[in-house]
């Protein structure tokens, strides 16, 4: 069940009802049972992955509060939390590269194929009990009902693609009593339809063409590249974004806030800007529990510091897919975060004032972000580095000079115009139209509400199932 | 029952009443009356842009001799495939040019239907498995499609190479969906690969693409809860109900405003893209390499051209590209033959932009079904008997 299928539609209509209609002391029972309905519904069996990594995560930060504070034992813990991820998502990359290493060393083993199905969801839900147990080690209350800690970890909005909520950020909900508002209707129903409509009309829209000009050994020009970098920084961004806007809205249904994932990411100044943008809940996640933690270890060295940074970054890329391109990514950008802090420090400093000429300072440095993000996304997307190696001797070199090698007219004509259309949004929103908008008058009432119709009707029309082949003569 | 306070306030707030969701609701209810009263016409105008024939053939006295639906629901053509255990079949694949008949005419038939009846008289019967713009990775599709049950093996597969579908690339949704929804398709699809990944590296590569994306967990399976629930939908709402037909509306404007905006022409020369040729130059090996595994000839031709109207071709690349053909098949020791010069100019037809430059009269079709049958005349002749069915 996907959020953007029909099904989930009537599962959420039908959660709704359930909830909101059933007595309030049994409202987290129904959520959490629809929650492992809804996780189920790809492949129950890891249902019991789901139930026993969060039992276990319950239990021991419960002993965890018993025992004075030690670093091992919650080091233990955090081990043991990270053995389903490792297993499930990065034996086959260690066993490949142990081999790879090997080889160099002249020992030539073939590794075996594994071919583990991946459980959905089991990044997200492993960072979650880290940061649970790294929560109560340092003292924080933990969940005092084990069936609060089970809708903690399971509820489906955040289970499949975060955003990664701390348990402070929803004890409260969970344990107090919720009420539904209008307020929380109206605001769950638009981000959910902003999210489908970024899913399935922007980012899909744009899937066919990114996959073209990524087509290994497809020897594509300069411009074929480019286009693609693009077209894949706007369609990752959609569609994560719009995946984190249907959970979040989803769960304000249920009258749970959840923290926000993204803030306009390629309107960043600087790269570490692009980080407090860009998938928030995980890059403070990287911060607290992984940066700050290393650099605290050293703090002796403060020289190093880049380092840990250089490295904190590398697992946030392999903590995004088990490939040595998605480490060269998070080497990149901790190279942009270094440099940012140090050699380049000036080149992203924020221009004070608004004046016309600050505005265009930053302005050149965002778009110098911008152009950094994107490059990056070479190595995000790539599926290995020769790929990446070929496709930057083209961009370099220039190779083909205008001419597509790859990809149709239509393929720039609508990369193009998504980021047009983006850069237009962007612009609406600090703009006073979207204030006036968003006012009570009945005009304005009327303009959103034709508005929110066209993102339903793009989304149904739009929709996958209902592309259809179209004839085009030349 | 409203169970708490709070629910039941929400129930009398005014913003309720006096916010967008009014509005919201008016404009879908609208855009459905609407979409409901042009559901007609948006499925007509769907059909005349895939060129079929409104009824599929005109000859509706006749079954089915080549997929009526044009790609579009494959399945549902595939039975009426004449058995191939009781007689030689030869299926024959191309792209629009083979079902199109301009300013048809009483008693016209397109190309499946004339071969089938060539043939028949020596005792070989023909079916078409004919889309528009198919491309070659289509092409291998349908073919697998084809040799997936024992009814529908050809003896031979008959195939208009068409050069202009070589900048085509990707399966058109509705054969990614018959790809999503045939485990053993999906099985004969990674099977076409095995131990040829080093040969046709891209088309190996782009094959594996198409597969994982029709395996995405996605709403395209016909028997899961979500089809139902889209079936139900579109049912009650005409808007659901015409998806399609507007996307396919929308798409053809955005096609057209592309063509306005590069200033596209059907005689604008427009160069073969380099990467998307070769893919389709792999394809059409593993085609030839799944035919000759499965002992299955293959026989290619070019397609005819009209001698009078200007083509996007550039002259130079058509040339390499007839070179190539023919190379591949005399490398490959396939039936040959360049049917470009069958169809005069007299027996085409005209677009509103000027002569049709790939589609023909009823006449073209007779001609190109003549010479389709002695270009390859010895060799279907020759075609063995089928095993007999047990």
């Amino acid at each position: 069940m996907i959020f953007t299928s029909y099904t989930y539609l009537v599962f959420l209509v039908l959660a709704c009802l359930c909830h909101w209609l059933a007595p309030i002391r049994l409202r987290n029972a129904i959520l959490i049972g629809l929650s492992y309905w809804f996780y189920c519904s790809w492949q129950w069996q890891y249902g019991f992955l789901l139930l026993g990594v969060s039992l276990f995560t319950y239990y021991y930060g419960a002993w965890l509060t018993r025992r004075p504070s030690d670093g091992r034992l919650l080091a233990v813990g955090i081990g043991i939390e990270l053995l389903p991820l490792i297993y499930f998502k990065y034996s086959e990359f260690l066993l490949v590269s142990g081999a790879g290493a090997l080889r160099g060393l002249g020992v030539h083993i073939a590794p075996p194929v594994l071919d583990i199905a991946l459980p959905l969801g089991i990044s997200f839900f492993t960072f979650q009990g880290i940061a649970y147990l790294v929560h109560v080690a340092a003292g924080e209350t933990p969940f005092r009902r084990a069936t609060d800690f089970l809708l903690f970890k399971a509820f489906w909005p955040q289970l499949i693609a975060g955003p990664i909520i701390r348990p402070g950020e929803i004890e409260a909900q969970i344990t107090g009593t919720r009420t539904l508002s209008y307020p929380d209707v109206a605001a769950g129903l638009q981000r959910i339809a902003h999210g489908c409509f970024k899913k399935v009309v922007l980012a899909d829209l744009l899937a066919p063409y990114v996959d073209a000009a990524f087509l290994p050994g497809a020897n594509p020009a300069a411009i074929d590249c480019a286009a693609g970098m693009l077209g894949f920084g706007l369609q990752i961004y959609f569609d994560f974004s719009g995946y984190s806007d249907i959970a979040i809205g989803s769960a304000r249904l249920f009258g749970f806030t959840f923290p926000e994932n993204f803030d306009w990411p390629y309107a960043a100044r600087s790269p570490q800007e692009f980080w407090n943008r860009w998938h928030m809940t995980l890059s403070r996640w990287i911060r607290d529990y992984l940066f700050t933690p290393l650099s605290f270890a050293a703090r002796r060295h403060p020289r190093v510091a880049h380092i840990w940074l250089l490295l904190a970054m590398a697992l946030c890329g392999l903590w995004h897919g088990a490939e040595w391109t998605f480490v060269l990514w998070g080497l990149w950008h901790g190279a942009l975060l270094v440099l940012g802090q140090t050699w380049l420090k000036g080149l992203f400093r924020l221009s004070p004032g608004d004046g016309f000429r600050a505005g265009l300072v930053n302005a050149g440095r965002c778009g110098l972000t911008f152009g950094l993000v994107t490059l990056g996304w070479l190595l995000f997307r790539s599926q290995s580095v020769a790929q990446v190696g070929d496709m930057l001797h083209a961009l370099l070199t220039l190779r083909g000079g205008l001419r597509p090698a790859v990809l149709r007219e239509n393929a720039l004509m609508i990369i193009g115009a998504v980021f047009l259309g983006s850069l237009a949004a962007r612009w609406l929103a600090s703009s006073r139209i979207v204030g006036l908008a968003t006012g009570n008058a009945r005009w304005a009432s009327a303009a959103r509400g034709l508005y929110y119709a066209l993102l339903v009707i793009a989304t149904v029309i739009f929709d996958r199932e209902a592309r259809a082949f179209v004839y085009f003569q030349f | 029952m409203l169970r708490d306070q709070a629910l039941a306030a929400n129930a009398r707030d005014t913003r309720l009443w006096n916010g967008p969701g009014p509005w919201l609701l008016l404009t879908l209810v609208i855009c459905n009356v609407v979409a409901g009263s042009h559901l007609a016409e948006l499925k007509r105008d769907r059909e005349a842009n895939l060129l079929g024939l409104s009824n599929g053939s005109n000859r509706p006295d006749q079954p089915p001799r080549y997929d009526w639906s044009v790609g579009e629901d494959l399945a549902r053509y595939l039975p009426a495939i004449p058995d191939a255990r009781r007689q030689p079949l030869v299926i024959v694949l191309g792209m629009s040019q083979m079902y199109t008949i301009n300013d048809v005419a009483q008693g016209d038939e397109a190309i499946p239907e004339l071969l089938d009846e060539e043939f028949s008289a020596f005792g070989v019967r023909a079916f078409g498995l004919v889309a528009p713009n198919l491309n070659n990775e289509e092409a291998l599709l349908l073919q697998l499609a084809a040799l997936a049950r024992p009814a529908t093996t050809p003896r031979a597969f008959l195939y208009g190479v068409c050069f202009d579908k070589f900048r085509n690339i990707d399966l058109r949704p509705a054969l990614a969906r018959l790809l999503s929804s045939d485990l053993a398709l999906q099985q004969s699809w990674t099977h076409v690969c095995e131990g040829r990944a080093s040969m046709y590296p891209l088309a190996c590569e782009k094959m594996r693409q198409s597969l994982a994306t029709a395996q995405e967990p996605s709403t395209d399976r016909p028997d899961t809860v979500e089809q139902r629930i889209r079936t139900l939908a579109a049912r009650a709402l005409p808007l659901v109900d015409a998806r399609s037909e507007l996307n396919g509306a929308l798409q053809y404007r955005v096609y057209l405003f592309r063509n306005w905006l590069f200033d596209i022409h059907p005689s604008t020369k427009r160069p073969i893209i380099s990467s998307r040729y070769q893919l389709n130059q792999e394809l059409l090996g593993l085609l030839e390499e799944v035919s000759r595994a499965r002992g299955i000839q293959l026989m290619v031709f070019v397609n005819p051209l009209n001698p009078q109207a200007e083509n996007p071709y550039i002259t130079e690349q058509y040339q390499q590209f007839k070179a190539w053909l023919q190379g591949f098949a005399q490398s490959r020791r396939l039936g040959y033959a360049n049917l470009e010069d069958a169809v005069p100019a007299e027996h085409w037809g005209q677009r509103s932009d000027g002569p049709d430059f790939k589609h023909f009269r009823g006449e073209g079709h007779r001609l190109t079904a003549r010479a389709i049958d002695t270009s390859f005349r010895d060799q279907l002749r020759a075609l063995p008997d089928p095993v007999p069915a047990p």
